[in-house]
């Protein structure tokens, strides 16, 4: 699969403090990349830098191939929609006049009924000639998404685009994501710090924590990282092993007396069964591991403070 | 980097700021007219109040004013992000932002000339239109300077109203230095009298050296007072200095265009002379006295100070990070 971002050490330094630090990823095409850190990680500067509003400070990116110091790095920017940190709209007009001055700057027909398209996209179709400063924070959200869709780019940079929504909101612009990436194979990098609801759209995380990368894991991973269980502890791993393989039951071996189980069994059941082998069961609990305490094991447990 | 210039232009075209500032000019440009015509009443045109007029220089405050609220919109609503993560250049984003802020600041300062051009072609018989052209080129020649260092401080800045602050104090510095340096070069070699009050039938005169009566009655006193004044500035090479430090002060320029206008049949005689005839003759006209060496090199220095400008605006925007 070609990745249409690919990062190489790369680091942003403000004066005496990292923003950055030798950050490597790489997004695949297609995918839905979750960026996902703490307030202050560094996620914002990723995005900053990789759409070329700042210069790395050292190592470099590649966007389509192209690397970051190439003079034709601004021709696969032509294929890049982003709304960094709040949407970047002209106040004083309204929504269709916004997606139509965007169309103007790429130098794009000037059509109306293109800008109807996108806003009724977005779902503002009948904002009329209300200026985008009177919208809503999700108005102003989804506008912002659909000049980001004004060059018809296929890779869409989302920093936090559902902060600030209503359930509803959320809501739309997950599925307005998804059909993008499923009907259009726009390829998005989102990052957010709502776990749960980046869950419900990411093919691929990359887990970043004080300016580091700490884990870049495909969403089948993480499922498997996360998916409910229950760690079985036992005297004979192996006699466990047999006696879960003629259960058919999916499990992984985790020590030499510890399995995760993750199916649901009769705990009488694997006890006569690990008895008959003269095994015995010792202990068996339940694991609930979330996407957030899968995080937070990650950054290191107690990083966020109350 | 065409698009992104169009686009501007018109965006900016119906922004507020713009309009307002274009209604500005026109008053002031009227409100001119308006004194030329309670003037004109019984007096020679060449008594214009155009002379008095300082509206000129009103007009740099608000041409100052504009790029930190035109250019400054891109930072306030973020709209700079929507052009450089699409392929913009930042030199793109800066040379377009100067160009759309200069073609603004030509259309605002014709349509403050546009009423006295109006008028001048209308009522005044000895109109010379070339020479108030060339007045009007120098005086836009000044606003665009002042265009480019608005522009800069603009791009500079997410805060328009730091900006704003910013580019106004500095037009409040050059008009101080400007001031400074005017008084610094006009300073007389020698101190040529004293101001003396004197009574005559219980009426106060105040009088100086150049009064007649008073040269009467000093009489020889004269040279005893004739003394150095240590205020002159003697070294050569520091005049030429300060000198094109004057010139290089947008006021400067456009204090020289306003006196072209002011004394446009004055100006028209000295301007057809050579550097030597216009020297010899420049005691009759105080105006051109200390002006007439340097009109043509106004242009050459508000095109390099302007190139200059572009040049350091590019240097530091580009390393500028954009939030």
């Amino acid at each position: 699969m070609n990745n249409v971002l690919e990062t190489k050490n790369l680091s942003k330094k403000y004066h005496s403090s990292l923003a950055l630090s030798n950050i490597t990823m790489s997004v695949p095409q297609g995918s839905i990349y979750g960026l996902v850190g703490l307030n202050g990680a560094g996620k914002t500067t990723l995005m900053r830098v990789i759409c070329g509003l700042q210069e790395p400070s050292s190592g470099s990116y590649e966007l389509y191939g192209v690397k970051n110091s190439d003079r034709s790095i601004y021709k696969m920017r032509k294929r890049m929609g982003a709304v960094i940190e709040k949407p970047a709209l002209y106040a004083n007009m309204s929504a269709e006049a916004n997606i139509r001055a965007q169309f103007d700057m790429l130098g794009l027909p000037n059509d109306k009924n293109a800008a109807s398209e996108l806003l009724e996209l977005v779902g503002l179709l009948g904002t009329g000639s209300k200026k985008a400063g009177k919208f809503s924070l999700g108005m102003k959200q989804r506008l912002g998404i659909a000049v980001a869709l004004a060059g018809y780019p296929d890779f869409l940079v989302l920093d936090e685009p559902i902060n600030g929504l209503d359930p509803e909101g959320i809501v739309e612009i997950r599925e307005l994501l998804l059909k993008l990436n499923k009907e259009k194979g726009i390829t998005v990098l989102i990052s957010s710090h709502i776990l749960s609801e980046l869950s419900l759209l990411a093919t691929h995380y990359g887990f970043v924590n004080k300016g580091r990368i700490i884990k870049e894991i495909s969403a089948q991973e993480l499922e498997q990282a996360v998916r409910k269980c229950m760690i079985a502890e036992v005297s004979d791993i192996k006699a466990l092993t047999m006696v879960l393989e003629k259960m058919n039951v999916t499990y992984e071996i985790i020590s030499d007396s510890k399995a995760k189980i993750f199916e649901k069994l009769s705990v009488t059941l694997l006890s006569e069964k690990l008895s008959a082998k003269g095994c015995e069961l010792l202990g068996l609990t339940e694991a609930d591991e979330s996407l957030e305490s899968f995080f937070l094991d990650l950054v290191g447990g107690g990083v966020r403070n109350g | 980097m065409a698009n992104i210039f169009k686009t501007t232009l018109k965006n900016n075209f119906i922004s507020i700021p713009f309009i307002i500032a274009a209604f500005a000019a026109l008053f002031a440009g009227g409100f001119d007219v308006v004194f030329y015509i309670v003037d004109y009443d019984g007096y020679p045109f060449s008594d214009s109040r155009l002379m008095e007029s300082h509206m000129p220089t009103y007009l740099a405050f608000l041409i100052a004013a504009l790029p930190p609220l035109l250019t400054g919109r891109e930072f306030v609503g973020g709209t700079i992000r929507n052009k450089l993560i699409t392929g913009t250049t930042k030199t793109g984003f800066f040379i377009s932002q100067l160009l759309v802020n200069s073609a603004i600041t030509v259309i605002i300062a014709m349509l403050y000339f546009l009423p006295t051009f109006i008028f001048c072609t209308k009522y005044y018989d000895h109109f010379q239109p070339y020479m108030v052209f060339y007045a009007i080129v120098f005086i836009l020649l000044g606003y665009l300077v002042i265009t480019a260092i608005s522009t800069v401080i603009s791009v500079m800045s997410d805060r328009m109203i730091v900006s704003m602050v910013a580019s106004l104090l500095l037009l409040f510095i050059f008009v101080f230095v400007d001031s400074w340096l005017g008084n610094s070069l006009s300073q007389p070699k020698y101190q040529e009298g004293f101001d003396q009050v004197y009574y005559e039938g219980g009426i106060e005169f105040e009088s100086n050296e150049y009064d007649e009566e008073y040269q009467e009655y000093q009489g020889s006193q004269d040279e005893k007072y004739k003394d150095y004044n240590p205020y002159y500035v003697k070294s050569k090479a520091q005049r030429a200095f300060m000198q094109t430090a004057r010139h290089l002060i947008p006021f400067e320029i456009i204090g020289n265009g306003t006196a072209m206008i002011e004394e446009q049949l004055v100006s028209m005689d000295m301007y057809r002379q050579s550097k030597k005839e216009a020297a010899k003759h420049a005691d009759d006209y105080p105006v051109f006295q200390e002006r007439v060496e340097s009109l043509f090199w106004v242009p050459v220095y508000s095109i390099s100070f302007i190139a200059v400008l572009t040049a350091l605006g590019l240097f530091l925007f580009k390393r500028r990070n954009i939030k």
